[in-house]
């Protein structure tokens, strides 16, 4: 499978880790599913170019009610500027999924390096991943929103 | 002391220092001296670290270890026996993890080793494999079939073609399952590597309900090469129009040169009385190089009246262009002539909105062919057009190329800005040159697109509002429809008339584009003269 489907759980759980660790949120995966197009099934994302065992990207992408639950969870009241610390934090919290996704392959000897998140904001928006190839979709639903995972591999 | 005790008092540095040593000795000794402090880490972590990179390091220098290891009572140091099993592909680890599966029984371990398995790549595997195939969780039944694919096993094309099936159910096609997908490929993969048969499955799965499905069996074919070729022919002179329309799409991607006989044999097998379909096979005789698809091509030229099909002709022979091809073209156009046959000049029209400058040259050298040409460039009302041919006039021959190309270049329309803009999107060349060709005609400056992304970037950096677009339903990337939702949401864009072209004969589809903001259909195949007079109206209202 293109999508070298062995890498699927270990971004499943460094999403599920790095969000119940640093937010407090416990986000529960749905059914995974191939995406139709490069519509962002949200309002926030971040992408993540990942090179290596494999070539590709991933993105996390939140709707609004999620991504401002995730701001308040990880800064409390200290909010300054809902729209910049809500890019800081969407970018950052995919960062650290990047990260501990590809720590946990590397001890399976499947080596990735990744490139630093862009952040995309804006209803409506688009993804472009890297590749033609399809693009798997594991949906994530919380108490305060829903946020989408995707992978899309050469 | 143990290497391990004393280990936990050094400092970093040392500790760096004495695993450097540890790994000069023999593997098993030191194996022997480190497994107490994996087993019981230190609790620093970049000592644990480094311990456990000497663990890999040591273990990899044994086999056997490894193998063993894999049954060991720590979790950790199974889970890294079992790993490393995988990664260095140890055969002889295949049954001891065949046998822990049957044991165990919790999904957290279930999909790691499943994964050593399948990196491992043994035969032994594939009971296993199929065992979980149908697995609730989607990722674990992916993951089997994924193996399964790469280790060709046959038995299983059978419940893979059922899974794909069972994604077409009435409830369940607006989806695609990434067991459908796992599916698609493996049957890929089992069909390249030494079972036809599932090829042909595949196959009949070339007009799958769900779109994404559609593309992927098209890619898997296109990744099969020519080895699918024999498969996908029974395709073209199916019942359904459709699938024969994929059929050929998917033979020219393919692009080799054994597709033509298939695509030829179609067309004397009356396949192309579908317009669609005609274009779809003359497109990918384009592809197929060869001698059979250049006497197909100039056989069907004098006689195809079809503007689109006629278009998707001269396309084909444009791509295949040579002196032969060139001279054979002006015969056939002479003999029409001759003949006082309006064909000569729907030929000479479709020359230009091809752009087919490769056979300009050797038409332009024609006395009566070349100043028709001229004159249908001068009038043509579109400045890209225009500019494609006075570059080719370089090619030609003699003072009047020259001549032809100062008296184009004189007639180019000025920048207008009060001419309506038309965006055209379709992913077929010969469609955009078709748009192109019409919509200058009546007066549109024309902009084009090849699926519904970059039609999006264009329409974002645009100076100004396009006042028409015309969009096809299937593209790839983004489609029809989901362009027309992202056009709509854009505040300039809410009224603007929306057309949308195509084939496919789905009445859910049309309800679903007219939600999504579709203003009106334009079913394939349509004349200039149907496109020019849709277009027309519309450019009445926005007058107004």
């Amino acid at each position: 499978m293109s999508t070298g489907i062995e890498v699927a759980k270990p971004f499943i759980s460094a999403t599920v880790n790095v969000l119940s660790t640093m937010a407090g949120i416990n986000p529960v995966p749905g059914m995974p599913y191939v995406k139709k197009n490069t519509v962002a099934q949200g309002d926030v994302s971040a992408v993540i170019g990942i090179t290596g065992y494999k070539n590709g990207s991933i993105s996390v992408t939140f709707t609004k009610k999620c991504a401002i639950a995730l701001v308040k969870a990880m800064l409390g009241d200290d909010i300054q500027d809902l729209l910049q610390d809500t890019k800081d934090a969407v970018g950052e919290v995919t960062n650290m999924i990047s990260g501990q996704a590809r720590a946990g392959l590397a001890e399976m000897g499947m080596v990735f390096q990744g490139s630093t998140p862009s952040v995309i904001m804006g209803d409506n928006h688009s993804i472009t991943h890297v590749t033609k190839s399809p693009i798997m979709a594991i949906p994530f639903s919380t108490a305060n929103g829903d946020f989408t995972v995707e992978f899309c591999f050469e | 002391m143990s290497f391990a005790d004393s280990f936990r008092s050094l400092d970093f540095l040392e500790q760096a220092q004495a695993l450097h040593k540890l790994q000069g000795e023999p593997a098993a000794q030191a194996l022997a001296e480190l497994t107490p402090l994996f087993l019981e880490p230190t609790g620093d972590t970049a000592a644990d670290t480094m311990v456990r990179n000497t663990m890999r390091t040591l273990l990899q220098k044994n086999p056997d270890s490894i193998v063993s290891g894999i049954e060991h009572p720590h979790g950790p140091y199974a889970a890294l026996c079992r790993d490393l099993a995988g990664e260095m592909h140890l055969v002889e680890a295949a049954p001891v993890l065949i046998a822990r599966l049957s044991k165990a029984d919790d999904s957290a371990s279930l999909n790691e080793t499943l994964t050593a398995l399948g990196r491992i790549g043994s035969d032994a595997a594939i009971p296993v494999f199929h065992e979980h195939m149908r697995h609730a969780d989607p990722v674990i039944a992916s993951l089997c079939i994924q193996y399964l694919g790469a280790l060709g096993d046959a038995s299983c094309i059978q419940p893979l073609t059922d899974i794909i099936s069972a994604n077409e159910a009435d409830d369940r096609y607006a989806v695609c399952g990434i067991t459908t997908w796992a599916a698609i490929e493996a049957l890929g993969r089992i069909g390249a590597s030494s079972h036809a048969p599932a090829l042909s499955e595949l196959a009949r799965f070339i007009h799958h309900k769900n779109p994404e499905a559609r593309r992927i069996v098209l890619e898997t074919f296109v990744r099969c090469g020519e080895l699918a070729i024999p498969h996908i022919a029974p395709a073209l002179l199916d019942s359904d129009k459709d699938s024969r329309v994929m059929a050929a799409n998917a033979l020219r991607d393919i692009a080799h040169k054994s597709a033509a006989h298939p695509l030829i044999h179609a067309l004397e097998q009356g396949a192309a009385s579908d317009p669609n379909v005609g274009f779809a096979i003359y497109e990918a005789l384009g592809y197929t190089p060869g001698v059979k698809s250049l006497v197909a091509l100039t056989d069907a030229l004098p006689v195809e009246q079809e503007p689109t099909t006629l278009l998707a002709i001269v396309y084909a022979l444009e791509s295949l262009a040579s002196p032969m091809v060139g001279k054979r073209f002006l015969e056939i156009i002479a003999d029409r002539m001759a003949a006082r046959d309006a064909q000569a000049q729907r030929i000479l029209q479709a020359i230009i909105a091809a752009h087919a400058v490769k056979l300009f040259p050797y038409l332009h050298a024609d006395p009566v062919a070349g100043r028709i040409l001229i004159s249908l460039i001068l009038k043509c009302n579109n400045a890209e057009t225009m500019l494609t041919f006075a570059e080719a006039l370089k090619q030609c021959e003699g003072e009047q190329a020259a001549r032809d190309a100062e008296a184009i270049r004189k007639e180019l329309p000025k920048q207008e800005s009060g001419r309506p803009k038309l965006l055209a999107i379709d992913d077929s060349t010969a469609m955009r040159n078709f748009y192109r060709t019409h919509g200058s005609a009546i007066g549109f400056d024309v902009m084009l697109a090849e699926h519904g992304r970059d039609a999006l970037d264009i329409v974002e950096g645009l100076e100004g509002v396009f006042d028409v677009i015309v969009v096809d339903m299937n593209m790839p990337v983004m489609d029809g429809i989901q362009f027309t939702e992202k056009l709509r949401a854009m505040p300039l864009y809410a009224t603007t008339p929306v057309i949308m072209a195509t084939t496919e004969s789905g009445r859910s589809q049309a309800a679903l584009a007219r939600k999504c903001g579709v203003s009106s259909f334009l079913p394939k195949p349509f004349t200039p003269e149907m496109l020019q007079n849709k277009l027309g109206k519309l450019l009445e209202r926005t007058k107004r």
